[in-house]
């Protein structure tokens, strides 16, 4: 079930809302199997076999949650380390299994000319984002973390929780843990809660749906071989990602608050960054930290890093002794979010690009920025940063398996990086290129301006000044979530299927 | 923890922070954070991690590693396990 349909937003949550509020805050129990009942079936209802493949697996993780634990302050014996292993390749098992192996199986295929037919499965929706819940669960109680949850009900409910289910954000049990136990559910809550879904609704239905129909006619302008409609494509395409998936993540956190829970944030104007580094820390943040706490720390820490970068101390190599081993982290934490976001070369070699960029800031591009005069500096850097994140864009737009059916001639993703830098193009613009710009021009800027964090420096200067009282601060928040809930409805009705992009991972 | 102890173990943070962050004048305290250090991120937190490890021949449990909130709780997981201060 999409959060973007009428039925979610006028059936199902207001069916929900009411059976919670029937309940009452006093029943808190009650609230929890109300919301795991109606996540169960929010999953079901566009997966109605896969939904036993996540109970199931939940309950693995459950019992390895069990079985692994460990205080903290010792080291695990061998035997929890060994089931660790085990219910990491569990995880990872199902993950590969529907996700990776016919991608494998293609590579085999191509690689010694071998035949093996691909298997017939569909990915069930969410798996990178459950799967990666449920490990980190055992892993934390394992390192001693968190402690272990007794009632499974409540952690099938953490994993299952249907804001954060199938396109995060990657919550983590520790940010959950408390919450399971005692919520707040007041007035206030529910009306930030419902500003945050009415944001990220029209976010994702009025500017992130207008951008795709954007990206799509200027790639088609000149059938992918102009310029400036190639540069154009990849820049709508970036928008898109950007308020698709911070309106996903945006609705996420506000129906979370809705229910008196708090997620932890998932974007922070990643666009306002002046380096790639800063735009990891501030685009998908569950993931990175995800990935900075159950792959870096752990590759870093493992006997082989540790031995190089000692050997590499006793030869007097001190910086290498201090970059390698990072640089050897880096690559295994961005070749696996390449990887993480699909089963396709585009997605490693995006990856790996930012990789790249990210070993380039950390041994030279930190150091030279500090030698420049602060203007020179910031002109820079956003301009640099800008056009990094374009061209890691047109990596992972130009995907073939989703742009091929908008061209009249298959073009190949190498074909169309290409055209975008005048290799094998067909000249700069013409004269549709200019019109379709002028026609999405009010598009273009709107949705680039409020990409950076304008609205929270102007609400915060108006707040802080005293202009807007608390009491006005909310209604007007309710207002604003009403116009947009309102507006996005609109567009809803008279809208075909529209999937959030994170779904596909 | 005695006056000398936390000394010794201030003046061996100092040089291995300096190192790390490409700062020479880098003077830590208790109260000292990865807010208070630009450079101190996630990449270079585990760097400094293992190079205090090897200082000070320990090693940190993994809780540590990611929960630690400041150099006073590192100073005392020092004093507690350290081979050599």
């Amino acid at each position: 079930m999409l959060f973007s349909t009428l039925f979610f937003t006028y059936v199902f949550l207001p069916l929900l809302l009411l059976c919670y509020w029937l309940v009452g805050p006093n029943r808190q129990r009650a609230q929890l199997v109300i919301l795991m009942a109606f996540s169960l079936f929010f999953y079901a209802w566009g997966e109605p076999v896969y939904v036993f493949l996540m109970v199931g697996l939940v309950a693995v993780n459950f019992f390895f949650g069990k079985w692994c634990a460990n205080d903290g302050e010792s080291e695990p014996t061998l035997k929890k380390r060994l089931l660790l292993v085990l219910d990491i390749a569990i995880n990872l098992g199902a993950l590969g299994y529907f996700k990776y192996l016919n991608f494998v199986i293609d590579n085999i295929n191509a690689l010694f000319g071998s035949s093996i037919g691909n298997i017939s499965v569909t990915m069930p929706i969410g798996i990178s984002f459950f799967t990666f819940q449920a490990m980190s669960y055992v892993i934390d109680t394992y390192r001693g973390v968190t402690k272990v949850q007794k009632s499974y009900p409540k952690l099938l409910l953490y994993i299952s929780f249907f804001p954060q289910l199938i396109a995060g954000p990657i919550v983590r049990y520790q940010d959950l843990e408390e919450q399971l136990e005692h919520h707040t559910w007041n007035a206030n809550q529910i009306n930030e809660g419902v500003f945050r879904f009415g944001l990220g609704l029209a976010k994702k239905v009025v500017i992130a749906d207008s951008c795709l129909t954007a990206a799509t006619k200027m790639y088609q302008s000149g059938d992918s071989k102009l310029v400036l409609a190639q540069w154009l494509a990849v820049i709508f395409y970036a928008l898109q990602l950007y308020y698709d998936f911070s309106g996903y993540s945006d609705m996420a956190i506000g129906l979370g608050k809705i229910f008196g829970f708090d997620f932890p944030e998932n974007f922070n104007y990643p666009f306002a960054s002046k380096s790639v580094t800063e735009y990891w820390r501030r685009w998908h943040i569950s993931l990175g930290t995800w990935f900075k706490d159950y792959l870096f720390y752990p590759v870093m820490n493992t006997r082989g890093i540790k031995n190089l970068s000692r050997a590499l101390m006793k030869k007097k190599k001190r910086q290498a002794a201090k970059f390698v081993p990072t640089i050897i982290g880096l690559f295994c934490v961005w070749f696996m979010t390449g990887l993480w976001h699909g089963a396709a070369w585009n997605y490693i070699f995006w990856g790996l690009y930012y990789f790249v960029l990210l070993v380039i800031d950390l041994l030279w591009l930190d150091k030279a920025r500090k030698k420049m005069s602060p203007k020179v500096e910031s002109v820079f850097s956003h301009a640099y940063f800008l056009i990094a994140t374009f061209f890691g864009m047109a990596l992972f737009y130009f995907d073939p398996t989703t742009l091929a059916v908008t061209l009249k001639t298959k073009t190949t993703v190498m074909q169309n990086i290409g055209a975008i830098f005048g290799i094998g193009s067909e000249g700069f613009a013409t004269i549709d290129t200019v019109s379709l710009l002028a026609n999405y021009s009010f598009l273009l800027i709107f949705a680039a301006v409020f990409s950076l964090p304008v609205i929270p420096t102007l609400w915060k200067k108006l707040t802080g000044s005293g202009y807007i009282t608390p009491a006005a601060g909310r209604i007007i928040k309710t207002l604003t979530a009403l116009i947009l809930i309102g507006i996005a409805t609109v567009r809803m009705a008279g809208q075909t299927y529209s999937p959030f992009l994170y779904f596909r991972f | 923890m005695n006056i000398e102890t936390e000394a010794k173990i201030t003046a061996k943070l100092n040089e291995i922070f300096s190192f790390v962050f490409d700062d020479d004048s880098i003077r830590v305290t208790r109260s000292t954070s990865a807010n208070d250090i630009e450079a101190w991120d996630s990449l270079t937190h585990i760097t400094l991690i293992s190079e205090v490890e090897d200082a000070f021949k320990m090693k940190f449990f993994m809780k540590e590693v990611v929960g630690m909130k400041n150099v006073g709780e590192m100073m005392d997981i020092i004093a507690e396990r350290a081979k050599k201060i």
